[in-house]
């Protein structure tokens, strides 16, 4: 994605998306914090909270009480003489008004 | 709603199920397996076992964890073969342990096929199918390393089942039904089951199959049964009448009088002949050369066989040649060439030259005679070192050839009274039995062919091929089927007879046996050599009945 995009924007609502949103996260605390009716996920760097938080409830049509974040540590790669990095990504973990809730994982059995 | 998907698509794909997992599949397996046995013999059966089919990757994981569990035949028929032999200890030992904790009975039914052979055709209920789907998981979960959880920390079903795959698992299922349930399927058959005999037919894609779309499995398992015996008539073993054929050549009187004859030639000088013709008792070095006699000369045909140069012809042997050749020479002087006819006769050893009219020329190279020493008392001691007088020698050679009589006679015997008793013997002799007995001969006579002449690897390996092992197995169909049949006669005559040996006999044996084995550094498993001895005590302990109670009558040939 370009750098701009990464960066905070004042008219997101007319420029940027959801597909910000890039994934679930699943780990032992991302479950944990599933009983707390808070959800994980992983978005584009440069998304606030305010963007997101417009995001999961249009789209889950759910009420958001709360947004944390943490920017994951970058990871280096390298190509011989040339530098790059993964995907940067910021983590954003989304509390919910009790009642709500996001259908996240498909149950089904093999 | 895009998202959604979205998301659950790459978190299905977030962690690519690499190494760790298959890492995973064969820890999981490992526990499973047992010890395989360690032969003495080449392995034939080890060449079979070949990896042919993407789709087996799991289970090429048992295969090179565990060799005896599965085999994967060359041929288009890719049935895998369960060993009953390695399970056979875990089947006794879980049998009864796990016997009550299927949670559902297992529908089997039997049916005979030839060659002593039962089919079995297995339906697990989806119930035990479930139960084994989540030891699998448990299992998995335990050993899998999914990024985002500490090892061994629950993790969600559907997680490990991204992480691992849906098809592995699958397959892992399937092998821990396979191998929950076959040896409760095998419960009727037990103890009558050939070891190594027991495979599943059913090809592992079909399981696949039929397990992903039903969720329970049916397979078929045929296992090669202990064969019954038949006697022809009934206890026909207690009156044995037989009859040894005796050749002459072992005569122990006969014989000593050659030896001794032999011994007291070799002492004497040999000397030229100068002044006379050939007489009985000189040592001549002749060409031969041999053709037919025929009326047509282009039909006049060399006999390569009876061609000889440089024989070296002791006239006093005169008897094992041709009748008439002897007489013909006699008189020949060195440098002389003689060509007389002789017709072969009736009873010549080589079948095509019985009755061939032959001329023969035969040129003598060079004429002795024997200067041998007095026969007295002095020469005594080089005739057999240690001796004094010739008597002595004449007697010492004479209980030689009496204990090569002895043991003669009683292996012809055996070999007489074994022949009768496997003519007697009606039995449907199993596939199974009859490849191994096979493979042991075959391997035993290459052991023979690799202790003559030192074999390459590439001869050894062009030799223990499974093409090379077939054709000897076809070859030796016959020889095969009654080596079968004396065996099982003898095992079924040790028990009907309810015959013993003694355990020391047995730990002295095994003793002898093991002691050998470590002589020559080899490798050796201390059962299978016990196994091996007493089948040996047991052979020997039968002969040793059947001698007594059957007639036996000597033939001298």
């Amino acid at each position: 994605m370009a750098e701009w995009l990464k960066r905070p924007t004042h008219n997101w609502r007319e420029s940027r998306f959801m597909d910000g949103i890039k994934y679930a996260v699943f780990t032992e605390k991302s479950l944990r914090l599933l009983g707390k009716n808070q959800y994980t996920f992983n978005v584009e760097s440069g998304f606030t909270k305010t963007e997101i938080k417009h995001w999961v409830e249009l789209f889950f049509g759910v009420k958001v009480v709360a947004v944390n974040s943490h920017r994951l540590p970058g990871k280096g790669r390298r190509m011989g003489p040339i530098l790059g990095h993964t995907m940067h990504y910021r983590r954003m973990i989304i509390t919910l008004q009790p009642g709500y809730s996001i259908p996240l994982l498909d149950r089904e059995k093999n | 709603m895009e998202l959604c998907s979205r998301t659950l698509t790459t978190l299905l794909h977030l962690t690519s199920p690499s190494s760790s997992s298959n890492s995973l599949l064969r820890s999981t397996t490992c526990n499973y397996a047992t010890p395989s046995k360690s032969t003495n013999y080449f392995n034939l059966s080890s060449s079979q076992s070949h990896y042919h089919n993407h789709n087996h990757h799991v289970l090429h994981r048992f295969q090179q964890q565990q060799p005896y569990l599965f085999h994967h035949h060359q041929s288009s028929f890719s049935s895998f073969v369960v060993s009953a032999s390695s399970s056979s200890s875990s089947v006794a030992a879980s049998s009864t342990e796990e016997l009550d904790r299927l949670p559902a009975e297992l529908k089997v039914s039997e049916t005979q096929e030839p060659n002593s052979r039962v089919r079995l055709q297995v339906e697990v209920p989806p119930v035990v199918c479930e139960d084994c789907y989540k030891r699998v998981i448990i299992e998995f979960t335990k050993q899998a390393k999914v990024p985002g959880f500490r090892p061994g920390k629950p993790v969600p079903e559907s997680i490990l089942l991204g992480y691992v795959g849906r098809e592995n698992v699958q397959k892992a299922t399937i092998e821990s039904i396979l191998r929950r349930t076959l040896p409760h399927a095998m419960t009727s058959v037990t103890g009558k089951a050939l070891p190594d005999s027991v495979r599943i037919v059913t090809k592992f894609s079909d399981l696949e199959k039929i397990y992903s779309s039903q969720g329970s499995l049916r397979y078929d398992v045929l296992a090669d049964i202990v064969p019954e015996l038949k006697w022809f008539p009934d206890n026909a073993y207690k009156n044995l009448k037989i009859v040894v054929e005796i050749d002459s050549d072992i005569d122990a009187q006969k014989a000593s009088e050659q030896e001794f004859k032999r011994r007291y030639k070799s002492i004497g000088a040999l000397k030229v002949v100068a002044d006379r013709g050939l007489q009985v008792g000189d040592v001549v070095v002749i060409d031969i050369s041999a053709t037919t006699i025929d009326q047509d000369e282009s039909k006049i045909k060399n006999i390569p066989s009876a061609e000889s140069k440089g024989f070296n012809f002791d006239t006093e042997d005169g008897d094992r040649i041709l009748p008439g050749f002897l007489d013909s020479i006699i008189g020949i002087r060195p440098g002389e060439t003689k060509s007389f006819p002789l017709v072969f006769p009736e009873t010549w050893n080589q079948e095509n030259l019985r009755g061939v009219h032959a001329q023969f020329t035969v040129e003598c190279k060079e004429l002795f005679y024997r200067d041998l020493p007095e026969l007295d008392d002095s020469i005594a001691d080089k005739l057999i070192p240690g001796c004094t007088t010739v008597q002595q020698v004449k007697d010492l050679l004479l209980q030689r050839c009496q204990e090569v009589e002895q043991s003669a006679r009683e292996q012809a015997t055996d070999n007489a009274i074994l022949d009768q008793i496997s003519k007697m013997v009606e039995v449907d002799i199993p596939q199974s039995l009859f490849e191994e007995q096979g493979r042991q001969l075959y391997g035993a006579s290459l052991l023979e062919i690799q202790a003559k002449m030192n074999l390459n690897d590439q001869q050894l390996a062009s030799l223990s091929s499974s093409k090379a092992v077939n054709e000897y197995l076809e070859h030796q169909k016959d020889n095969i089927r009654n080596l079968i049949k004396q065996n099982l006669a003898v095992g079924d005559i040790y028990r009907r007879e309810n015959l013993q040996f003694s355990t020391e006999d047995l730990v002295k044996e095994v003793e002898n046996s093991i002691s050998e084995f470590k002589r020559q550094n080899q490798e050796y498993d201390e059962e299978r050599v016990k196994d091996q001895v007493q089948e040996i005590l047991e052979g020997a302990k039968v002969l040793e009945w059947l001698r007594e109670h059957a007639e036996i009558q000597y033939v001298t040939r």
